[in-house]
């Protein structure tokens, strides 16, 4: 990739004291990617950000943006452009004077100026709200706004601090959507930090996920869903059931069997962590697992049930019940699993995720 | 029911009332000592220098050089005004109110600026250092600058030895202007900083990211922002100068002098209460004409 590589990042560190916030960090975006950096606060993704954007210097390491190392430049005369948690509109300008004041700074010619911010607040479905001020904004239209200032400057690389996190969950899918829709149709490079994983699974090329200043996994967010390279990531990224049982003889005992599967062979016996999703386990009429609770989450119903290896979630859709046939707490059932969809952990040594059959 | 009714609703009108009249109550006392202290005062006052003499007030119906008349007349200030000797202390006093605000924004600002942006040591260092100023007696101050600053002085004599030329501020405006901002420039780094703390930072990241440099910043952003601030620091230490006595009084000069001297001449050693009054009126025409941009500020601040 690196050949292509529109934004790249080479070895960034950055401490504070003792703290490391990011570890010696590589990443590449090709032009017009979406790559959103997924991990818990703490982790370093702002870090990364803010050195990126020019606000925080790195202790170690380069940033290209087209192949021009900006390093050093300070904030004011990178090629990026920022929208941040909070709207971060200036209040004692109107929403007219907040997207031009980059333009003014440039010293932009009048009509010019006039011509962008209008065709960028129509971009962001706010075209007749030039003479509001900050205040009179709602929360998606501040964010709106604040990507309008952005996007007016023509930046090579758009940055996004979390900007939907301070929006309700209605409000967020739509702009989240928006945003994505924006940003391909501009086609511009994203780097976007967020510890929402639906947000960065539904709007993302690509995801990197981060823990104590490093990036555990990069990837598509189909393939970091499916196949999280390590119980780490598989805990962050969407829900996870991680149990604890053993190899006997090369076969997994779980769930009251055990199984030989073609991934085990090249294992020795002994305690074995495994994670699986709740939607991909199965309830079958049998025994093995009690149910404990029934939760309805509209698309689904998530059943807790108690297992030999501790409580499990697992997800059944109302369309693959028998007629007839509910769940109730109390009742037994036969937990199933799909070998691939197994992710085995021995030891703190992460091993590999089993591959299809 | 309807009678339960009917005696909740009663009692529910009578509570407003009775919460009225409480709150009335509890605001009475310092509205009293207000008027007492504060408006009682200034009317007689204003009464006094415009020539109407209480006859049962001994102190301003003693004193030499009255104005007595039956009607509101302006012959106390006609007389003052024709004294070049008044219109110097008034220039002086205004002046040096002026350049003291202007200096202690300045310098306030600054340091508010610098202690609020820098986290190093000497930035740490100032932090502390700036508030000394404030549990330090004005009338000990003033002689701690009246050794350093005179002529013969710490920093006089230092000049001496390297046999460069000194003039010293003390017993001229300057003097007056540097007790002013020793002694004003705690609360206003407190006022501003307290301003700069409200200011979030994404605000000014917000600003770097369009391509502000620091004065872009500072002009188009911090400022603005912060604009209130300033002018209630501005306000509150010009009226401060206009009626401070103690830095003038120790090292200010002798001719012209500032007016809360002046006054204090008149009033004690001159036995002329009328003009003394007459010279505090103005000097509260003026810092009034200050208070209304405080008035205005905090208006404009509320509608933001």
């Amino acid at each position: 990739m690196s050949e292509v590589a529109f934004l790249a990042l080479e070895g960034l560190a950055k401490s504070y004291g003792s703290f490391q916030a990011v570890r010696a960090l590589s990443l590449q975006l090709r032009e017009g990617e979406l790559l959103s950096l997924l991990g818990p606060s703490g982790c370093g993704k702002t870090t990364t950000l803010r050195m990126v954007g020019g606000f925080t210097a790195p202790d170690q390491g380069s940033i290209r943006i087209a192949g021009e190392d900006i390093t050093k430049y300070p904030a004011e005369v990178r090629p990026t452009g920022m929208v941040f948690q909070r709207a971060a509109l200036w209040p004692h300008m109107n929403v007219w004077h907040n997207v031009a004041f980059g333009l003014k700074i440039r010293r932009v010619p009048r009509p010019e100026i006039y011509r962008r911010v209008r065709e960028t607040l129509e971009l962001v479905g706010l075209p007749d709200s030039g003479k509001k001020y900050p205040p009179q904004l709602s929360g998606g239209q501040a964010q709106r706004i604040a990507l309008a200032r952005a996007l007016v400057l023509r930046p090579k690389v758009l940055l996004l601090d979390e900007p939907f996190s301070n929006l309700d969950a209605q409000l967020r899918l739509r702009l989240r959507e928006e945003v994505r829709s924006i940003q391909q149709l501009s086609g511009l490079t994203t780097l976007l930090v967020t510890h929402d994983q639906a947000e960065a699974l539904a709007i993302s090329d690509r995801i990197a996920v981060m823990e104590s200043g490093e990036v555990l996994q990069e990837c598509n967010p189909a393939d970091l869903y499916t196949r999280p390279a390590n119980l780490r990531v598989a805990r962050f990224v969407g829900e996870m059931n991680v149990l604890k049982t053993e190899l006997i003889g090369g076969a997994l005992k779980l769930f009251g069997e055990c199984a030989r599967h073609h991934s085990l062979d090249a294992l020795v016996d002994g305690p074995v962590t495994v994670a699986i999703r709740p939607e991909d386990l199965v309830l079958e009429p049998g025994q093995g697992a009690r149910i404990e609770s029934v939760s309805d989450l509209g698309h689904a119903l998530q059943v807790h049930l108690q297992t030999a290896h501790g409580p499990v979630r697992a997800w059944t859709s109302r369309k693959t019940l028998r007629p007839g046939e509910s769940v109730r707490p109390g009742a037994q059932r036969c937990l199933l699993y799909r070998e691939d969809r197994l992710l085995l952990e021995i030891s703190a040594r992460e091993v590999s995720d089993a591959p299809s059959t | 029911m309807t009678t339960l009714q009917a005696g909740a609703r009663t009692q529910q009108e009578k509570r407003p009332i009775r919460a009225q009249l409480t709150g009335l109550l509890l605001v009475a006392p310092p509205i009293a000592l207000l008027a007492l202290l504060v408006a009682w005062p200034a009317v007689s006052a204003i009464s006094f220098s415009l020539g109407l003499i209480p006859g049962n007030n001994l102190l301003f119906s003693q004193g030499l050089h009255l104005i007595r008349s039956d009607h509101p007349t302006f012959q106390v200030y006609k007389a003052l005004w024709g004294q070049p000797a008044f219109r110097a202390d008034l220039a002086l006093t205004v002046g040096v109110a002026l350049w003291s605000t202007l200096s202690i924004c300045v310098l306030a600002y600054a340091l508010a600026l610098y202690t609020h942006f820098h986290r190093h040591r000497l930035a740490t260092l100032l932090r502390s250092l700036y508030l000394v100023p404030m549990f330090v007696p004005v009338v000990i101050a003033s002689y701690g600058l009246l050794l350093f600053f005179e002529g013969r002085g710490w920093l006089g004599s230092l000049i001496a030895q390297l046999g460069a030329p000194y003039r010293s501020p003390i017993f001229h405006q300057g003097g007056v202007v540097l007790g002013q901002v020793w002694q004003g420039i705690p609360f206003g780094v407190l006022l501003l900083g307290a301003g700069l703390e409200q200011i979030a930072p994404e605000l000014l990241d917000a600003a770097r990211d369009c391509g502000a440099n620091i004065w872009t910043l500072l002009g188009r952003v911090i400022l603005p922002l912060n604009w209130t601030g300033l002018l209630i620091v501005a306000t509150f230490t010009f009226i401060g100068g206009m009626g401070s006595f103690t830095i003038p009084f120790l090292l200010g000069p002798n001719a012209p002098q500032l007016l809360a001297v002046e006054m204090n001449n008149y009033f004690g050693s001159f036995d002329q209460p009328q003009p003394a009054v007459a010279m505090a009126v103005l000097t509260f025409l003026i810092a009034s004409l200050a208070g209304g941009l405080y008035v205005f500020a905090t208006y404009r601040q509320r509608k933001l």
